[in-house]
């Protein structure tokens, strides 16, 4: 317990700094480069009204007062509402959360399993066809962008074939085509990481050892290969995870899927100020989590940590 | 207000919810593959939805849409015959004095709860524009002093002074009348999100970025619409709502830009209706600074375009190559003659400017917010270069575009404007009121000032004509606004189905102005 809180505390400690930056790169980010006012009022609109949509939105006020004034809210869990929807931001984004959660899990479920079974066997059969074929085919997969990829298969399963629906959020078959095209790339990722690390581990000396004392290759495999192969590999799919959480804008564009990343890019487009921080606020606290629970699982794994 | 807004949202999940554990998408698409003739509901897919659906507070494209099937304005533009004011909720009007305006209200018309409308809703609608709400798109339009209910069917707008421009304001965006009982009950935020109004279809569900559906109001007074059911559905990529439309999810597709056209059209099931917006694009001149404080240089990049050769080629003929500032729908329309296009002009009138290649930056929208911009832009620099311009494209985000002022170091920048005289005219000018006016030189334009003044408060319709035409010859003599051309809006849809998008952007569902045959 001792140690799990040693680990806990000072990470929790730069969780809240690496969030507190977070926000205020975007809070000024945003502020120095666009105007809300100008969007939201038609051409017509006299200087008096600008003038009286400013001082209500706050932002006739210095852009210290308005970050003090934002902080201070913050703490106190208020993220504003967002200048478009007339909606508190926070439920804008947590309505969104769902749809972005479901795509990313199911598209990291698919991108784990394909990718480890791959990566293992792979590293297996080194050398031969199949490990060059499957590093070919990861290789297209790694490098074809999400749009050519997502419209290659509406073409193919929509279009053509009729199996799946082209877009939309509600039905288990509309989640197919988006859920596939975002796992390519972290599919190619995870088979290419699980590859390498098998390989690493495999040249290592402690391996040498075992199969100089005669444990069978089965042994080797389950009881030293693949759980020191599994370090790097925790690391990784943890990034992997939380970027798909973060929500994925070309994926969600290209099937009309109602996530967090095309919320964002809508709301960067327009100075949604409170939706924008409320979004970026909710993917950073995703990463913080997720890397301390990834720090967390090298206790089970990695007892070298347990004593540091 | 709050736990409407929340019993909303709640009610959004549940119906998601419940679409997840049944087959609902799979049906709808075996059902559409068989081509079956009758429609229940109109599936409409657009590039994005509406965040909000209250008319006065936004006029964005997605949302005029919605608005034209919900609501109704008093007075309304007859598209099919040159755009005339026809009427609306009011049935006919009378200028009883320079300053009063009196409408007589259509009887028997009921709004989508049943309740009905009088004159105390037009009331309502056009006293919110003057309690100083900045939130309000339709702030502080009319000019006017005050809204008097006569009886239920009697209102008088008394305006500030003369107001000639009343009459087509309220046929314009921001008049569509909202119901007062109503409003007051559900709080401002509520009717955001589920309004009603006097038009053919009814919001009952909203779920933001995903869908809304609209129900048909039988008790609508131009007639019982002809579908039952409105589903509209963003899909914001061009690609996927064409392949929506050929695997039969959807029946309609709006959006359309001219290259996607003949995918459509291959298919033989679907029909492209195409209409010319009430909108311009024009690239303006920012401030006065060398070279384009130059009237020549400025005449030089006016007829070194090739408006013809972009209209027909980058648009396939779905653009019109105009006269000048106004749209033939406008009913001060004067007649004028194209805007040459003129190379050899254009470099004599560079050298009579002593023009020597100097920079001029032109900022254009990234990302594009018309189809084709970066292309038309590209064809444009091409084509200056040709006669000796030296134009820089320099790319700009909306939000940053809407605050360019004269003091930047700007040459040129792309934007759009409305083409109704009455109505968008005075957004030009640098006058002291707009913020956000196309020109950005104060003081420059005193003379148009005084003329687009003056027409906004001239009643008599010649006399209005007149001042109009003045205007735009200044603005032509001028050439500090460069009109580019108007870019057809394009609908693909069943071959069942005969509908236009109003060249104000609606979706009118009205009987009669759209049918689908079985």
């Amino acid at each position: 317990m001792g140690s799990i809180g040693k680990i806990v505390i000072p990470r929790l400690g730069r969780a809240i700094v690496t969030l507190w930056l977070v926000v205020t790169v975007v809070f000024v980010v945003l502020r120095f480069s666009g105007d809300p006012v100008s969007l939201l009022l038609p051409s017509d609109a006299s200087q008096q009204q600008v003038q009286a949509l400013r001082v209500e939105l706050g932002l006739d006020e210095s852009i210290p007062v308005q970050y003090g004034r934002f902080i201070l809210e913050v703490v106190k869990g208020d993220l504003g509402e967002s200048l478009r929807f007339n909606q508190p931001a926070l439920d804008l984004v947590l309505d969104r959360f769902p749809a972005t959660a479901l795509l990313a899990l199911v598209a990291f479920t698919v991108a784990a399993v394909v990718g480890l079974g791959v990566g293992s066997l792979t590293a297996f059969a080194r050398g031969s066809v199949l490990d060059r074929a499957a590093i070919a085919l990861m290789g297209i997969l790694q490098s074809a962008p999400s749009f050519f990829l997502g419209i290659m298969l509406i073409l193919l399963f929509s279009v053509e074939l009729g199996w799946f629906p082209t877009s939309g959020y509600g039905s288990p078959s509309q989640l197919v085509l988006p859920a596939l095209t975002l796992s390519a790339l972290t599919l190619a990722s995870i088979a290419r990481i699980t590859r390498t690390s098998l390989l690493d581990v495999l040249r290592a000396d402690y391996i040498r050892t075992a199969r100089s004392k005669g444990l069978p290759e089965r042994l080797i495999w389950s009881r030293h290969a693949l759980r020191n192969a599994a370090l790097p590999l925790t690391t990784t799919l943890g990034l992997e995870l939380a970027e798909l959480l973060a929500g994925a804008v070309i994926v969600e564009t290209v099937f009309a899927w109602p996530g967090i990343g095309r919320l964002a890019i809508d709301s960067v487009a327009a100075r949604d100020y409170p939706v924008v921080q409320a979004a970026v606020l909710l993917i950073a606290t995703i990463f913080v989590i997720i890397n301390l629970l990834v720090d967390l699982s090298y206790l089970a794994l990695d007892p070298r940590t347990r004593n540091g | 207000m709050l736990t409407n807004r929340r019993q909303v949202i709640q009610s959004a999940t549940v119906a998601t919810g419940l679409a997840m554990t049944g087959n609902v998408a799979d049906s709808a698409r075996a059902d559409a593959r068989q081509a079956t003739p009758s429609i229940d509901t109109l599936r409409i897919a657009m590039s994005g939805l509406p965040t909000q659906l209250d008319p006065q507070t936004d006029t964005f494209i997605v949302m005029i849409r919605i608005y034209n099937m919900v609501y109704d304005t008093l007075i309304q533009r007859d598209w099919a015959n040159g755009g005339g004011l026809i009427p609306g909720l009011a049935t006919s009007w009378t200028q009883v004095d320079e300053t009063t305006l009196e409408l007589t209200l259509r009887e028997g018309v009921v709004f989508q709860d049943g309740s009905p409308f009088t004159a105390n809703d037009v009331k309502f609608t056009f006293d919110r524009t003057l309690e100083g709400n900045a939130r309000l798109a339709a702030t502080g339009r009319y000019g006017l002093a005050e809204v008097q209910v006569v009886d239920d069917l009697t209102v008088r707008m008394i305006t500030d002074g003369p107001r000639g421009t009343l009459l087509s304001l309220i046929a314009d965006l921001g008049s569509e009348i909202v119901p007062a009982t109503y409003f007051q009950q559900v709080g401002y935020e509520a009717f955001q999100r589920m309004p009603i109004g006097t038009g053919p279809y009814r919001v009952t569900e909203f779920i933001p970025d995903t869908r809304i559906t609209l129900t048909a109001h039988t008790d609508y007074w131009g007639g019982a619409p002809a579908v039952s059911n409105v589903e509209i559905r963003p899909i914001p990529e061009v690609s996927t709502r064409v392949a929506a439309l050929i695997n039969g999810e959807i029946d309609m597709a709006m959006d359309l830009p001219p290259d996607q056209i003949p995918t459509v059209e291959e298919d033989g099931r679907f029909a492209v209706s195409t209409v010319s917006p009430l909108n311009i694009n024009i690239l303006a001149i920012v401030g006065t600074k060398p070279p384009v404080d130059r009237r020549e240089v400025r005449q030089a990049l006016n007829i070194s375009i090739d408006r013809q050769s972009i209209v027909e080629q980058l648009f396939g003929g779905l653009a019109v190559w105009p006269t000048g500032l106004q749209s033939t729908l406008d009913p001060l329309y004067i007649e004028r003659p194209q805007i040459p296009y003129d190379p050899d002009g254009a470099r004599r009138l560079l050298e009579t400017a002593g023009y020597a290649g100097e920079e001029i930056r032109l900022a254009y929208d990234s990302p594009n917010y018309y189809p084709l911009e970066q292309e038309w832009t590209e064809v444009i620099v091409a084509g200056w270069a040709d006669v000796g311009l030296n134009v820089t494209m320099s790319p700009l985000e909306l939000s940053q575009r809407e605050a360019i002022t004269a003091e930047d170091d700007w040459g040129l920048y792309t934007t759009s404007m409305g083409n109704i005289a009455d109505v968008d005219l005075p957004l030009v000018v640098a006058s002291a009121t707009a913020e956000y006016q196309i020109l950005h030189t104060p003081g420059q334009f005193d003379e148009l000032n005084a003329i687009v003044a003056q027409a906004q408060q001239t009643v008599d319709e010649a006399q209005r004509r007149d001042l109009t035409r003045q205007a735009l010859e200044f603005l032509e003599d001028f050439t500090m606004v460069l009109p580019l051309f108007t870019i057809n809006r394009n609908t693909a849809s069943l071959a069942t189905i005969s509908f236009q998008e109003t060249p104000l952007f609606g979706i009118d569902l009205r009987p009669g102005r759209f049918t689908v045959t079985n």
